[in-house]
């Protein structure tokens, strides 16, 4: 395996190749950083190559795996971090102009993880400006412009983490860091094909890193497959003494019922209409697949509360008050999101009372969402109804339609796995997402690895990148 | 090249150092786009737009806050903040 094929390969395939020192570290990075200077700027994936701390990290790997030291399946494997985490010797923009020059003097906890995990740090990657927290209608919100999926740069990675989404995609990097407050790690890992995954709010601590909304922000990992996500949440979940929201909760990922055992309850998005009959198909196809293999399959009616407005509530509220000294200075003027504009006058809306009111409600919402892990071990769904948007669409009109369960998932902390489940008529991936109960990452991700271990749409790649497979199924 | 500690508190701290005079004087960022011009039939097309998103962002707002009024919430009902009280402390 060249070190270019190595680069959109699991983590499963290359690792024991580092380890057995058939594949070099170096080499890997310097064929990672070479297509992050190419591949990468002309997706508008990349906000800073990090080529010298890149390639010091990969020799020193080189030399430990010389000298007989083994730290696990991420040793030697090159990864960015969305640009809203701090890493020494590149600056952390949050995707905004206001940030372009600002530096940090220490790595964010994540960053500190992988690192002793052996893996290489070689992008900081792009995304919408300050995680898209007020609103934005267009792709081009953000510092390095509108990020092009690698299945087709004529349309949008969503955001956003979009540019760890395109990396990941375009076998730019191993793997990929990225956050969610609400959609940004399952929307882009839809669009462009990769698995995703959501941890439980708290479960992986965000030290160094952007705070939009304290009470929403989850960071998590990218990847080519479930196992993958896997591999990287154990080794960047647990408490941090600088992050008192962080949990202590073991990380145990290992399942005892199989999932081909659980109780699947099908949220069914209402209102917009599938605009690809195949995309449709792909995930009714991944339902009765799933029901071939055991699953018990019902449908799963979601409470009837106002997620979406009490979510909306306290997202606003949570990122004015992050950002109000910007949003009120002459800054402002240089921030490109349309909802920049406006949030300050808008949030105004909201009062503390109100506040105050729609965290109580979420309290109500967390224990009735609780309530359907009752009755279900898992929920499956639509990652979002439609596939990647072109790169100049409204978005506030293309995202116009409801989004009940992932209000309802992220104002819960609840974690979910988004995988790919298919492809629409113009070859465009198609994304399903599994929602779990609070701290159960390792269901949803026993669900993700039996789909996967009978599917092979998490091993096709973009047009013209090296392939593990050319199946579907 | 601005440097700052790189915790969540210190990042909210670097963006409470920005001069509270400065900030409190400072022109909204619509406010570059509208120019000196003042009156309805004058406004830029940007400004236009920031108005129509501003109404439109604000009547979101209001009817997410209708939504949660018409919510059954007990006067009780513990808002999950995670404060923890300063003890042996004097």
């Amino acid at each position: 395996m060249t070190p270019e094929e190595a680069l959109s390969a699991s983590l499963a395939e290359v690792g024991p190749l580092i380890e057995k020192r058939k594949l070099s570290p170096v080499a890997l990075a310097e064929a990672s950083l070479a297509r992050l200077e190419t591949e990468g700027r002309e997706l508008n994936a990349v906000v800073t190559v990090m080529k010298d701390r890149a390639l010091a990290e990969a020799r020193a790997v080189e030399k430990e795996l010389a000298s007989g030291k083994k730290r696990g399946p991420l040793q030697g494997i090159p990864y960015g971090v969305k640009d809203l985490l701090a890493a020494k010797g590149a600056p952390t923009t949050w995707g905004a102009k206001p940030f372009e020059t600002q530096t940090t003097d220490a790595d964010a906890t994540v960053v500190k993880r992988l690192k002793e995990a052996g893996a290489v740090l070689v992008a900081k990657l792009s995304m919408i400006e300050l995680a898209g927290g007020f609103g934005y209608d267009a792709a081009s919100a953000s510092a390095t412009g509108p990020a092009r999926n690698p299945w087709d740069p004529t349309r949008w990675t969503c955001g956003s983490s979009s540019g760890s989404a395109a990396a990941t995609a375009a076998g730019l990097v191993g793997f990929a860091i990225a956050s969610e407050t609400w959609g940004s790690i399952s929307c882009p890992s839809a669009f462009c094909g990769v698995s995703g995954l959501r941890p439980t709010y708290g479960r992986v601590p965000r030290t160094g890193a952007m705070a939009l909304s304290f009470t929403m922000d989850k960071i998590g990992p990218m990847a080519r497959s479930a196992e993958d996500c896997q591999v990287v949440l154990g080794a960047i979940a647990g408490a941090d003494p600088d992050d008192p929201t962080s949990l202590s909760a073991p990380a145990d990922l290992k399942v005892s019922a199989l999932p081909r055992e659980y109780k699947l309850g099908v949220v069914r998005v209402e209102g917009p209409v599938w605009e690809d009959e195949e995309a449709h198909l792909a995930f009714e196809d991944s339902l009765r697949l799933l029901a071939r293999l055991g699953c018990r399959i019902d449908e799963a009616r979601l409470p009837d509360l106002p997620f979406e407005e009490v979510a909306g509530i306290v997202l606003v509220s949570e990122a004015v008050a992050a950002f109000r000294p910007l949003l009120s200075s002459p800054q402002a003027a240089d921030l490109l999101a349309s909802g920049t504009r406006t949030a300050l006058e808008a949030s105004r809306a909201i009062s503390g009372a109100d506040y105050v009111r729609a965290m109580q409600a979420r309290r109500i919402m967390q224990a009735e969402m609780d309530k359907l892990f009752d009755k279900f071990d898992v929920l499956v769904s639509p990652a979002v109804a439609f596939v990647a948007t072109p790169l100049d669409a409204n978005l506030e009109q293309a995202f116009s339609g409801p989004d009940p369960l992932g209000a309802a998932a992220n104002l819960a902390g609840l974690p979910a796995l988004t995988i790919p489940c298919g492809f629409s008529r113009a070859n465009l991936p198609v994304g399903l997402q599994i929602t779990g109960r609070t701290l159960e990452e390792r269901r949803v991700l026993a669900l993700g690895r039996l789909l996967q271990q009978r599917t092979e749409w998490h091993r096709r790649r973009p047009p013209g990148k090296p392939s593990a497979a050319a199946g579907g199924g | 090249m601005k440097k700052h500690s790189l915790t969540r508190r210190a990042v909210a701290r670097m963006l409470l150092a920005a001069p509270a005079a400065a900030l409190a004087s400072a022109p909204l960022a619509c406010q570059s786009a509208q120019g000196s011009r003042s009156g309805s039939s004058h406004l830029t097309a940007a400004e236009q737009k920031r108005r129509q998103d501003l109404a439109r962002s604000t009547a979101r707002l209001k009817k997410s806050v209708e939504h949660l009024d018409q919510m059954e919430i007990p006067v009780d009902a513990d808002p999950a903040f995670r404060f923890t009280p300063l003890v042996g402390k004097k």
